[in-house]
């Protein structure tokens, strides 16, 4: 039987036995992984602010028992409103019945999560990773919804508190996905934002051709049949009556002795007068004009998880790059590669004649996803080519995961390898400055291998500056 | 043998049936066009020739004040003729021009191809009336919006020779009390059809050297629309154009009765599409010889009339209008009538019309080499090329054109149909119905 996880500031005192709802401290909720956790219910009724920390702080776990799982928010009234939360129910309705009811909706999530667990409990330090994830255990269609609080002015709640680079990450994040066919995406609208700082709050205004002044007045123009003349309305307002200036006669019925064919605005600024006003766009949060037509227009989307997404979601993620570097290299798997990794040890050991090296390179391949969502593909084409000026046909290459790179150099005496990094580095450096217009971090090992080489323990050394 | 029938017809006639048989032509057609025509060369050339220290002056004059002047063009449906008129516009010598287009309500691509051509900046202002109001309406909707001190008015399927608008504004600085000149008006579309070849003969005649001569005596009684320059504070005076059809000769008509001289500068050119058929060219002229009843008979009535603000010239411009517009058309009538009547002339039938015809077409020649020394440098090859349909303008204006001005002055007379033209919206024909306008 699952139970919910109460956390939160609260002094509420709810009447619900424990068998139901637990009580758990947020350091505690971190580090244990509690296998009947149906949901995390968080009091936001008094500090909403602390309970939002609390759900970023879920979110933003690695372990998928933790980060996974649903969330409640109590909430004093019922129309308030929490990004990342799954449901809320209202203080003065929460009861065991309540509860009861969630856990059993809930049972679907966890059940698969219990799945996704049982499969592999590694941690999901990747956010693209987890993005699929939750929208996968959901099993629903992530509709984006309108907030004025986003730079963006769309997001999905649920989504809102995994932490990330900027706002727009998400939806680098989801268009990457997409392209992978591993969600699929329903049109919802379009909508335009600033193509210098992607916000989506735009002001469309009317301003003049000439000086670009939005401090406009229009004036109607009219036409008097009689005497065939033709101004703006102001000029035929009298004491409060329309007398034609031309011919001094008072203008009767529209449509009968006058009619008004067409609309002039005039520039308060410049004194320009024209029917037709140039449109800008500014933006609210950087303040630049700009046509409309240079404003980036994007399609807003409703997304799903589909079939290749639900397994890629349990089973992990073909990395993008590796897909690209497979054809090309013969991507070696972690398994085959420690065989390899075996044999040239023995070799080495026994003959002592020829020395190898193992390189390790670890770059932020996320980083490069977030940043360019689709388009990662073709940045991941060219590094693939940076790749193969290192290696020779003889060299094994194999991907620990995403960002780890692992290079068998036979033959190779650390010297010589250090000079083919250095050229590589430089290759990268050059390619992703250029691209991503900032600098990846990027860290690279050069070890010889000898007959005590242990490969997961120099994982562990290598990777230890970084964890900590 | 006919030709010797012919003679022998002729030589068998004593001075009486003479005058009888040819009174028309003896009287009327040889002194208004060939004899007048004469004033050219003796008259027009020496003036001119003298005036050309003026001339230059007047041209200095112009450089140094360089004022802006305002194209107004006013037109529905004619979006397609505009990128050309602007180029023309681009390519005047004389700089200081600000380019109006006003577009009357037009149902076609009009709009976007001038919204265009406005970003581009080759349209300095584009005014769109959604509803359609009629040209005097529109020609004042720009007038509103012009800031020249010159209004040049131009039909929007016509555009300008390169120094079309510096030789339009000289007559303003060679005499202050000219308040509008009137440019020259050749046709456009010489090489498709006959019709518009006959035209070019017909606006050689007619404009260059006739409205030269009208200019001449100061007897000058229409400016065209399709090309015109105006001094602006005279159009502000009057208020711009009134209700249509006819509004280039009414204006011009509004500016004489204020003193102001009206002139003709023939070497400022204006190209302008004419009807490419007769049919069409039927209905252009159905609708101008209408509006002479109507402005000349009608709404300017009082110029004829004895009043304080009596001028003889004015009199006298609106008089040889009518004279030989209306009384010469009638007269032609009075002349059919008169050959069917009279036995001796109804058996000589055909020899009287051949005779007519060979003196008819001296005339045209003659009329044609006038127009063509009045065009001194401005002569082109297109021009000349039009020699070959010189026997056939006869019958274009002895015939057809008469024909037409008939029906239409029959017409004006009887019903009024020119105020139920679609050429005005049919609001605005009520009320001038109505007003009596």
């Amino acid at each position: 039987m699952r139970k919910a996880y109460l956390m939160g500031n609260t002094d509420n005192n709810f009447d619900l036995s424990n068998q139901v709802v637990q009580p758990i401290t947020e350091q505690q909720a971190g580090i244990q992984e509690n296998k009947d956790n149906a949901f995390w219910l968080i009091d936001s009724c008094r500090d909403k602010d602390a309970s939002i920390d609390i759900i970023k702080n879920i979110r933003n776990q690695f372990k998928p028992n933790v980060y996974l799982r649903p969330i409640v928010a109590i909430v004093n009234q019922n129309n308030e409103n929490i990004f990342g939360v799954d449901a809320v129910v209202t203080a003065s309705k929460l009861n065991e019945e309540i509860i009861n009811n969630l856990i059993s909706r809930f049972e679907p999530i966890n059940q698969w999560i219990d799945k996704a667990v049982r499969h592999s409990n590694v941690q999901d330090s990747g956010y693209v990773f987890k993005i699929l994830r939750l929208i996968v255990s959901r099993e629903f269609e992530f509709v984006p919804e309108t907030s004025p609080q986003k730079l963006l002015g769309y997001t999905y709640p649920l989504l809102d508190l995994v932490e990330r680079q900027d706002d727009n990450s998400l939806f680098k994040v989801l268009d990457l996905l997409e392209s992978q066919s591993l969600i699929s995406g329903r049109f919802i609208t379009k909508a335009h934002f600033c193509c210098h700082c992607e916000c989506a709050f735009l002001n469309f205004k009317e301003v003049c051709p000439q000086c670009n002044s939005d401090h406009l007045n229009s004036d109607e123009l009219i036409h008097h049949f009689k005497c065939s003349h033709v101004a703006e309305a102001s000029e035929y307002e009298q004491e409060g009556e329309m007398v034609c200036p031309k011919c001094d006669r008072k203008l009767k019925h529209i449509g009968v002795d006058y009619d008004k064919p067409s609309i002039v605005h005039h520039c308060n600024e410049c004194n320009n007068r024209f029917q037709e006003a140039t449109i800008l766009t500014q933006c609210f949060n950087c303040g630049r004009n700009t046509e409309p037509e240079n404003q980036i227009v994007r399609s807003i989307k409703a997304y799903k998880s589909t079939a290749i997404g639900s397994n890629a979601a349990i089973y992990g993620m073909d990395s993008l790059f590796s897909k690209i570097l497979q054809p090309k290299f013969n991507l070696f798997s972690t398994k085959d590669f420690r065989q390899l990794l075996l044999i040239e040890k023995e070799r080495i050991g026994r003959y002592k004649i020829s020395t190898s090296s193992l390189v390790f390179i670890q770059f932020d391949i996320e980083k490069i996803y977030i940043s360019l969502g689709a388009n990662a593909h073709e940045l991941f084409t060219e590094l693939s080519e940076i790749f193969k000026s290192i290696l020779r046909s003889s060299d094994v290459i194999s991907s620990q995961n995403e960002s780890l790179f692992i290079l068998l150099l036979v033959e190779t005496s650390t010297q010589q390898a250090t000079v083919a990094l250095s050229r590589f580095e430089q290759g990268i450096g050059d390619l992703l400055t250029h691209n991503l217009g900032y600098q990846l971090d990027f860290l690279s090992h050069i070890e010889q291998v000898s007959q005590e080489t242990e490969l997961d323990q120099s994982i562990d050394e290598f990777l230890k500056p970084n964890v900590s | 043998m006919f030709l010797d029938n012919t003679l022998l017809f002729l030589y068998g006639l004593d001075v009486g049936d003479i005058l009888r048989y040819f009174w028309a032509f003896i009287f009327f057609d040889f002194i208004r066009y060939l004899l007048l025509d004469l004033l050219v060369v003796f008259v027009y050339f020496p003036k001119r020739f003298f005036s050309r220290h003026k001339r230059r002056l007047a041209r200095l004059a112009l450089y140094h004040e360089r004022p802006l002047v305002s194209v107004i063009v006013p037109g529905k449906n004619e979006g397609r003729h505009i990128p050309r008129l602007a180029s023309s516009l681009e390519l005047q010598n004389y700089k200081n021009i600000e380019l109006i287009i006003v577009d009357d309500g037009s149902d076609d691509n009009t709009e976007i191809i001038c919204r265009q051509l406005e970003s581009a900046g080759s349209i300095d202002k584009f005014i769109r009336n959604d509803i359609r109001g009629g040209k005097g309406s529109a020609a004042n909707t720009a007038l509103n919006y012009a800031n020249g001190k010159y209004i040049v008015h131009i039909d929007a399927d016509s555009h300008l020779d390169d120094n079309s608008i510096e030789t339009i504004l000289l007559p303003f600085y060679m005499d202050a009390r000219v308040g509008a000149v009137g440019g020259d008006v050749r046709v456009a579309n010489t090489e498709s059809t006959l019709a518009p070849k006959l035209q070019a003969i017909e606006y050689m005649k007619s404009i260059s050297t006739g409205r030269t001569i009208s200019s001449l005596l100061g007897l000058l009684r229409i400016i065209s629309g399709a090309h015109g320059a105006f001094r602006k504070d005279v159009l502000d005076r009057l208020g711009g154009w009134d209700v249509g059809p006819g509004l280039d000769g009414d204006i011009t008509l509004k500016i004489r009765k204020l003193g102001l001289r009206v002139v003709h500068e023939p070497h400022a050119i204006c190209y302008t599409h004419v009807p490419v058929t007769f049919s069409r060219l039927a209905k252009q002229r159905f609708r101008w010889d209408r509006s002479m009843v109507r402005f000349r008979m009608r709404k300017h009535l009082d110029i004829l009339l004895p009043s304080k603000s009596f001028s003889f010239k004015n009199f006298l411009s609106s008089f040889d209008n009518l004279l030989f517009n209306v009384l010469l058309n009638l007269k032609w009538w009075v002349y059919v009538i008169q050959l069917m009547i009279i036995p001796a002339a109804r058996e000589n039938i055909e020899y009287i019309i051949f005779i007519n015809y060979i003196l008819y077409f001296t005339v045209n020649i003659i009329e044609y080499f006038i127009a063509c020394l009045v065009y001194e440098k401005t002569l082109m090859k297109t021009d000349l090329l039009l020699i070959p349909f010189l026997p056939l303008m006869p019958i274009y204006t002895g015939v057809f054109i008469r024909i037409v001005r008939s029906y239409a002055y029959i017409m004006e007379f009887i019903n009024k149909s020119s105020y139920s033209d679609p050429w005005n919206p049919w609001k605005v024909s009520k009320i001038s119905k109505q007003e009596k306008l």
